[in-house]
């Protein structure tokens, strides 16, 4: 049995009018990708404020790794890329172990190791302003992925992209996932980016319906017109309660 | 894209040329008197024959007057600016005071500083930065406040330190808002260090077109306001060449 790295038990959490999340609960085993899938509203940004700390429960109990959420503790991606403009690309993703004090030079020589991985060679010194959506999300990831933490947390990363962007990135994400070895939680309301990219799949809706999703590894893009993803992403929008 | 300097200088150029020709060609075809508006061929004779104490005795004294007061109208403006970002009390006790200082009219109450100082350098510095740090303080005020609400977010829940949040997400971020204070605080202070040299003094700029003032000399007087305005667009440009080197992510700064 895979050890548990994300466990939320019972976890209830109030925002002014109604409560946003009620008694819910979610197990994400090491090593797995599981998304959080619902309309806006529906508390999907709350669950990762309560992961990272930014907010804390009303009740119920929250375990990263078997401790409690403190910042720092996750690797975390938000849906805006966050990047600094005044900083190259780069040394952008180097903040991701600059705010754990690793000096610059260090930090850069790390991100430069991944560089090729993350499909950005050629952009080191351009500026965010100066990046295409797709590369601004690769910076932001590779950010993300220095931290060095076992659970990323991936706020619609691809949400602000085109589809045919949001395409390639889904191509790139699911070649690169099969190396990185982490733990995943990744919000969307996209139901077949959920479909293809995940191994289980949470609909917010009242307490949380699971849809498993069972699907062999490697993937690869063009699965989403195979009979076996599309049935997925139905059971998904059913869930939702689009159809 | 107006990328070299002859193209995006030349209407300027042009105009002041056309401004000028216009202003020699009125004065002498309507005969203004000399003491009213004189022509800019007798502001440069006065400007050739005073050349002398000009550029070697009244100019460097209002500069360094200048360049002190901004210099402490930087350090001051900052750390006002710092101390008003990162404390709650400091904010509330000093922010109101600040802006309240800004409704005091400098000039009626900068002769205070005479009591204090003297007939000094200190004063002269000391209206400068009356002048100048006002600007600085609440652009680089403003600035530290500027940055991403989503980006400190981030770096909350990343674990950074208070500190590092500072250093590596606030202070670049005020960096841009900082610059404007500087250029609006260099231009300023040309203006103060005059007032300072009007309160007393026997050196500087001020001085010089004062007394030319008092004995209706008034190409002399036009003399000293030009190399004062010269002085101003000088530090201006110098203020602007600093933004871009420090912030080069700024798109095309057109100014300066």
């Amino acid at each position: 049995m895979t050890p548990i790295a994300l466990d939320l038990d019972q976890v209830s959490f109030t925002y002014g009018d109604g409560p946003l999340l009620q008694a819910f609960n979610l197990r994400v085993r090491q090593g797995e990708f599981v998304s959080l899938v619902g309309a806006s509203g529906s508390g999907k940004s709350t669950i990762f404020k309560l992961l990272t700390g930014l907010l804390k429960p009303q009740s119920g109990t929250i375990r990263i790794m078997g401790n409690p959420p403190a910042p720092g503790r996750v690797g975390y991606m938000p849906q805006a890329d966050c990047l600094m403009p005044w900083r190259t690309a780069l040394d952008n993703a180097a903040v991701g172990l600059e705010v754990q004090g690793v000096p610059r030079p260090r930090a850069r020589e790390q991100a430069r190791a991944l560089w090729a991985d993350f499909g950005l060679s050629g952009a080191e010194g351009r500026y965010p302003r100066e990046l295409s959506g797709g590369m601004r999300q690769r910076v932001a990831f590779l950010r993300t992925v220095l931290g060095d933490h076992p659970v990323l947390l991936l706020d619609e990363p691809f949400g602000a992209l085109d589809a045919l962007t949001r395409a390639q990135m889904q191509q790139w994400l699911l070649d690169l996932w099969d190396r990185l070895n982490k733990t995943v939680l990744f919000i969307t309301h996209d139901a077949e980016e959920a479909a293809l990219l995940s191994d289980r799949v949470y609909v917010l809706r009242g307490q949380g319906v699971e849809v498993p999703i069972n699907l062999p590894r490697p993937r690869r893009y063009g699965m989403v017109t195979e009979p076996a993803l599309v049935e997925r992403r139905e059971s998904i929008l059913r869930e939702v309660g689009v159809c | 894209m107006l990328r070299e300097p002859w193209q995006r200088y030349s209407p300027a150029a042009f105009l002041l040329l056309a401004l000028i020709l216009g202003w020699e060609a009125a004065s002498h075809l309507l005969g203004i008197p000399g003491y009213i508006l004189p022509a800019p061929s007798r502001i440069a004779a006065a400007l050739w024959q005073w050349r002398g104490p000009l550029l070697l005795q009244h100019l460097p004294v209002t500069l360094w007057e200048t360049l002190l007061g901004l210099a402490f109208s930087l350090v001051l403006g900052v750390a006002l600016a710092a101390g008003m970002h990162l404390s709650p009390l400091v904010n509330r006790s000093v922010y109101p005071l600040v802006v309240a200082s800004q409704t005091i009219p400098t000039i009626a109450i900068a002769p205070v500083f005479l009591f204090w100082f003297g007939y000094s350098l200190a004063e002269k510095v000391a209206v400068v930065v009356l002048y100048s740090v006002f600007p600085v303080a609440v652009n680089t005020y403003d600035g530290l406040r500027s940055a991403d609400p989503d980006l400190l977010d981030w770096m909350k829940a990343a674990g950074a330190t208070r500190r590092r949040t500072l250093r590596l997400v606030e202070a670049p971020a005020a960096l841009p808002a900082f610059f404007t204070g500087l250029k609006v605080a260099a231009t300023y202070s040309i203006s103060g260090a005059v007032i300072g040299e009007w309160l007393g003094g026997d050196t500087g700029l001020g001085i010089f077109g004062r007394r030319a003032a008092s004995t209706l000399k008034a190409p002399e007087l036009f003399a000293s306001v030009l190399l004062l305005a010269l002085s101003g667009l000088a530090l201006f440009w110098l203020s602007a060449w600093l933004e871009r080197r420090f912030v080069p992510h700024q798109a095309d700064n057109h100014q300066g």
